[in-house]
């Protein structure tokens, strides 16, 4: 199916009313939670997978997608108006938002965050169109040790791209995969570290882990600080950015949308290293960096570009090759498989409607974010006077509801307390949750990928080094490793993750 | 020189994972060679790679004590009355589901939950469960129609 069938496939998927209907409500709890500081797109994401069980595949993927999305447009009205990032990936926006909402120019920076977040989306839905395809033709002359070494790498960027120290984030990835092993063996039906207990005989629930980690985990964390703040917040005059605005957001909107397009697409980037280097670009090729951090609408409009095009080409690795780039992607990954589907290049050529309607629904779910957030503004403002202390509660039933209902067993209300508290304290001790969870998705396709190369191979480990894309895999996985731990570049990954520690 | 806690405690929390469950793997299933591997062989390569890197942590968290002050970074305690109440709310919904029912389980649920506050007023806080627990039932029970009963009949 060539480009062009398969967008008119797409629309004709994503255009009906209970598609439409989903999308609406996944890009506003998206806003929603994105204004909200405290709550994330991927606990929310965690908590909506049971609920999604009932839905058709397409339908779910709509929604849980509009959520990450929508995120990065609430995030960036919170970033402006409070000064406080709705979302990591807004930390730089309130930068320059926060300035220029300080100097009466609220107005202009939110239109134009939501204008350039527009652009980068329409742009970044063209990017996944034209690349997914192609991309999974590639993968689809994969074989098990292609596939392995390919995780591996996918494992590696995204401890390589994660906050905090390597070692961590490695000995937090292998600790995902190895829970990953608990249950059945597929091979020879063994069970294993069941400790005795029968609920576990099909693994640990993907979705009770992914809850806690991050919905139950970020309630202490948000906790930890006083629950009882308000926020001022600043009134917005004049909504339209002049023209003047406009001539100078236009470029960094481009750069943006290229920057983040292509960091999306790497394991480990996504949303949130696409608006720091866009605000370092933008910074660096500007005329008057002077103004960064005055209120440059240049680090508005770059930043924000880059983060809703990343957000969206973040999805390619997932449905092209079933490899999640970030910890939302592995939430994307688990919402598939809890549907059935195994996520893989065979998704676009067995499932083309999926695949073709989740992509269309992305560029209507823009249109619809854009309609959203300009006149609707005061309304989103106004969720941010609610306090956190009548949030929370209601968040943690939905948590535990939510849990219970994926499969009815009152174990897994267990592991989420467990996986909450797990979460939260390794968090605090400098272990980012991300890789755990990725591993842990891919913990069982790694050990099978593994196996059946060590089968081909006859038990020879060359194998991963003799098959020449394999190779390739391989080598760039060394490099990187390696690269990591030299010195100069350990610093430089440092200047990068400065601005995000605070 | 001085101990980096936090390293020193995600080491040593590795290192004792991957002991634990490389022990688990060896008594309990067979491992195999590569070329016919058995359920164990890959959890135990896993084991083995968490209990190295769980090393390395720990080697890496001794530190020059110049940096002290950029060492120890400013962090609020841990609130433990917070850490009681959220996680005992999950278990306590996973005991009281099926012996008493979903309403008294939110209730307890979302009351353990406000309890972990320390800015919600009694009031409020009372309103906070009452409101809570007839929304989630609205939209889980009238709504999703998760299949549990709002009472338990054996009670009454």
């Amino acid at each position: 199916m060539d480009i062009f069938n398969g967008i008119l496939l797409g629309f004709s998927q994503a255009a009906t009313p209970m598609a439409l209907l989903f999308c609406l409500i996944g890009c506003i709890l998206g806003t929603l939670v994105g204004v909200l500081p405290g709550i994330g797109p991927s606990a929310t994401i965690a908590m909506l997978l049971p609920i999604t069980l009932g839905l058709n595949p397409l339908i779910a993927l709509i929604m849980l997608a509009g959520i990450y999305y929508g995120a990065q447009y609430g995030g960036s009205i919170t970033a402006i108006l409070v000064n406080v990032p709705g979302e990591p990936s807004t930390a730089v926006t309130a930068i320059d938002g926060y300035a220029m909402a300080k100097q009466g120019r609220a107005g202009p920076a939110l239109s134009i965050s939501a204008i350039g977040s527009f652009v980068a989306g329409t742009a970044a839905t063209l990017v996944l169109a034209v690349a997914s395809p192609m991309l999974s033709q590639i993968a689809l002359k994969f074989g098990a040790p292609e596939y392995f070494s390919l995780t591996l790498l996918g494992i590696i960027l995204v401890v390589v791209l994660s906050q905090g120290s390597l070692l961590k984030g490695l000995a937090m990835a292998t600790f995902g995969l190895l829970m990953g092993q608990v249950g059945t063996d597929v091979f020879t039906s063994a069970t294993r570290f069941t400790f005795g207990l029968d609920e576990l005989r099909s693994g640990i629930d993907f979705i009770a882990v992914s809850v806690g980690i991050f919905g139950v985990a970020e309630i202490l964390r948000n906790l930890e600080a006083s629950d009882g703040i308000s926020r001022a917040v600043h009134k917005i005059t004049q909504l339209m950015p002049n023209r003047e605005d406009f001539r100078r957001s236009a470029g960094p909107i481009f750069r943006g949308t290229v920057l983040g397009s292509f960091l999306g697409v790497l394991p480990g980037g996504g949303a949130f290293l696409s608006s720091f280097a866009s605000y370092a670009v933008e910074k660096r090729l500007s005329k008057h960096p002077e103004q960064f951090g005055k209120g440059a609408i240049e680090g508005v409009a770059g930043p924000e570009s880059a983060n809703n095009a990343g957000a969206q080409t973040s999805f390619i690795p997932m449905l092209t090759l079933g490899i999640p780039s970030n910890a939302v992607m592995a939430l994307m990954v688990g919402a598939m498989v809890v549907q059935g589907i195994q996520p893989g290049p065979r998704v676009i050529v067995s499932q083309p409607e999926l695949f073709w309607g989740l992509i269309a629904s992305m560029w209507i779910g823009n249109v619809m974010l854009i309609l959203l957030n300009l006149p609707l503004v005061g309304l989103w403002v106004r969720m941010l006077r609610i306090p956190y202390s009548v949030l929370f509660p209601g968040i943690l039933a939905f948590a535990c509801i939510g849990t219970f209902s994926a499969n009815g067993i009152e174990i897994n209300l267990y592991v989420l307390a467990a996986s909450g508290l797990g979460g939260y304290l390794l968090t605090r001790i400098g272990c980012d949750p991300a890789p755990f969870l990725l591993g842990f998705v891919l913990g069982p396709m790694v050990e099978e990928h593994f196996r059946r190369a060590m089968l081909i191979s006859e038990g020879n480990l060359a194998v991963f080094v003799e098959r020449p894309i394999s190779a390739v895999l391989i080598v760039i996985t060394v490099v990187i490793a390696l690269l990591t731990f030299v010195p100069s570049l350990l610093s430089a990954r440092k200047t990068v993750f400065a601005h995000a520690d605070d | 020189m001085i101990w980096d806690r936090d390293d020193l405690t995600s080491g040593l929390f590795f290192l004792g994972i991957g002991l634990f469950f490389a022990a688990n793997t060896l008594s309990s299933l067979d491992i195999g060679t590569a070329a016919a591997m058995g359920p164990g062989f890959f959890p135990l390569a896993l084991c083995i790679i968490l209990t190295l890197l769980g090393i390395g942590i720990l080697m890496n968290a001794r530190k020059p004590a110049q940096g002290e002050e950029e060492q120890q970074v400013e962090r609020p305690p841990l609130n433990w009355r917070a850490i009681f109440f959220v996680i005992a709310a999950p278990v306590a919904f996973g005991l009281m589901l099926r012996s008493f029912g979903l309403v008294p389980a939110l209730t307890v649920t979302i009351a353990l939950a406000v309890a972990a506050s320390h800015t919600i007023g009694i009031k409020r806080g009372l309103a906070i469960v009452i409101g809570m627990t007839a929304f989630c039932v609205v939209v889980f029970y009238y709504g999703l129609q998760v299949p549990v009963d709002l009472f338990n009949p054996a009670l009454f």
